[in-house]
């Protein structure tokens, strides 16, 4: 970096900057780049994790079916929102009617807001009248960072072949707002109907909005 | 509602000056999810920095956001998560008020994720333009804010404050009311319009924003970072690399969500940080378009 900075240090500062910006874009840079976060297209990042009733669940293993990813903690605002209505059951009952894997993570370190044992976890899915095939305890949030789970929910759709195809938002009234859900755009029940049908999603990347995941 | 805080400063006036409360706001706040007896995390109050107004005036109306030590609100793109305060001002016929002018916020680390906010108090300026027609009786100026006030854990709560102005159908003097000085600190406190222009090189996992001439202007040991305005366009938790080329800094950041779409500029508030000598703690809002010819494509 010293060494490119001190062979144009002749030139203009303006030609300088844009060939130092062309320069590390291409991958000349000698410091390495952030981590690269999920991209729609690509495959989704691969994990393996435990459920609520002790079974292993790993993504590999689900090639051929479509799956969903929540990342929920029960007392965050954001999610009340949507299971206090209805709103995610709904969905949840939905998708798997449909042969759709649907996957909650819970991500929330020990000690942290929403991290439940397993029987608390079950008593949760219960309670609420939850449908989801199963809940993965994440505590470590190896999950949850490999994917840049970052709010509760965030949600991830992830096609048969293992690609995915959604990342973002429930849907577009980022709110605590239970009254807002009728008229909100369900970018997620949006994105699963196409996904079903075999065509493009409209919108595969949104704003996720909510309580920031509590990692450890 | 909940609490119910009056904040009246005028006090010692007669009741009926009190009543009006001249330049001066009454706040009430209440938690929304929380049971009724538990206090809202955030206190507000509404201020004018004019007693009264003449016809077509322009003026400044705040909300005060008084946070409670540990607590945070959110700054009009929250970051990785969280939820801008929301203002929503009723006010009498033929006014209009512009949109919030967002203070510099604080960056909050927590994990891997990375929000913009504030702690302490926050004032949220916003300019008012009276009608040219004006009633002779008091103005009352409304607003009912939403925000999320987050520790550890969030919390929705919301309010209600109101200030009152004199009307003058006549007179065009302007009379600074009492809050002037909370006027003043808060204008500090807004970015300001960068006296640098920028550009922006596009790639495919990060882009290169380029501030013209601003090295000329900082002390080589000053740490910047760059906030953008809005969701998804760079990664807020990834580290921002800065490298000087004559007069330039150059910011290298990683792109957020939306790293799959075209990109043809970004719009931020670039924060002068520890060693910027005089400048230090100053925002400047940016806008860098995708340079020409230089510009590397997106893959």
């Amino acid at each position: 970096m010293i060494s490119i900075q001190g062979s144009l240090n002749a030139w203009p500062a303006r030609i300088c900057g844009a060939l130092l910006a062309a320069a590390w874009l291409s991958g000349a840079a000698p410091v390495a780049m952030a981590a690269e976060g999920p991209r729609i297209g690509s495959m989704a990042p691969d994990f393996a994790g435990t459920d609520s009733n002790g079974k292993g669940v790993a993504l590999k293993d689900l090639r051929g079916r479509i799956v969903v990813l929540e990342w929920s903690n029960n007392q965050c605002p954001f999610v009340g929102k949507h299971y206090h209505s209805g709103n995610m059951q709904s969905l949840q009952k939905e998708a798997t009617k449909e042969g759709i894997v649907w996957l909650t993570v819970l991500s929330s370190a020990p000690g942290e807001q929403g991290n439940v044992t397993a029987a608390e976890a079950n008593a949760l899915t219960r309670s609420r009248g939850a449908a989801p095939t199963a809940v993965i305890l994440d505590p470590s949030g190896t999950i949850g960072r490999a994917y840049g789970a970052r709010t509760t929910p965030h949600m991830f759709i992830i096609d048969k072949t293992g690609t995915l195809v959604y990342m973002g938002g429930m849907d577009d009234k980022p709110t605590t707002d239970l009254a807002d859900i009728p008229t909100a755009k369900n970018y997620v029940r949006l994105a699963l109907t196409a996904v079903i049908a075999g065509t493009p999603v409209q919108d595969p990347v949104t704003r996720p909005y909510g309580c920031s995941v509590k990692y450890q | 509602m909940g609490l119910l805080v009056n904040r009246n400063i005028s006090a010692s006036l007669s009741a009926l000056v009190a009543l009006f409360a001249f330049g001066c706001g009454k706040a009430a706040s209440a938690a929304a999810e929380s049971a009724p007896s538990e206090p809202a995390h955030v206190i507000i109050e509404a201020l004018s920095d004019q007693q009264s107004v003449a016809p077509g005036q322009t003026f400044r109306v705040a909300l005060v956001e008084r946070i409670q030590p540990g607590w945070h609100t959110y700054w009009i793109n929250p970051g990785d998560a969280g939820q801008a305060t929301r203002l929503r001002w009723t006010l009498p016929s033929g006014y209009r008020v512009d949109e919030v002018q967002w203070p510099v916020p604080q960056v909050f680390r927590s994990g891997p994720l990375v929000t913009y906010g504030y702690e302490g108090e926050v004032v949220l300026l916003q300019n008012v333009h009276a009608p040219a027609g004006l009633a002779s009786s008091p103005a009352n100026l409304s607003v009912e804010a939403q925000w999320l006030a987050c520790q550890d854990i969030c919390i929705p709560e919301h309010g209600v404050a109101q200030v009152t102005i004199r009307q003058e159908p006549t007179a065009a003097q302007h009379v600074p009311s009492a809050s002037t000085t909370v006027f003043t600190t808060a204008s500090e406190r807004l970015p300001r319009p960068s006296p640098w222009g920028a550009s922006l090189a596009v790639g495919g996992a990060s882009v290169v924003l380029t501030v013209h001439g601003i090295a000329r202007d900082l002390p080589s040991s000053a740490k910047v970072q760059f906030l953008p305005l809005t969701w998804g366009e760079i990664d807020n938790a990834a580290q921002q690399r800065t490298v000087r080329s004559g007069a330039d800094l150059l910011l290298t950041l990683a792109r957020g969500d939306l790293r799959s779409s075209a990109l043809a500029g970004l719009d931020g508030v670039l924060v002068l940080g520890p060693g910027s000598g005089q400048l230090q703690g100053q925002g400047f809002l940016l806008h860098a378009a995708v340079s020409g010819a230089d510009a590397p494509r997106a893959k």
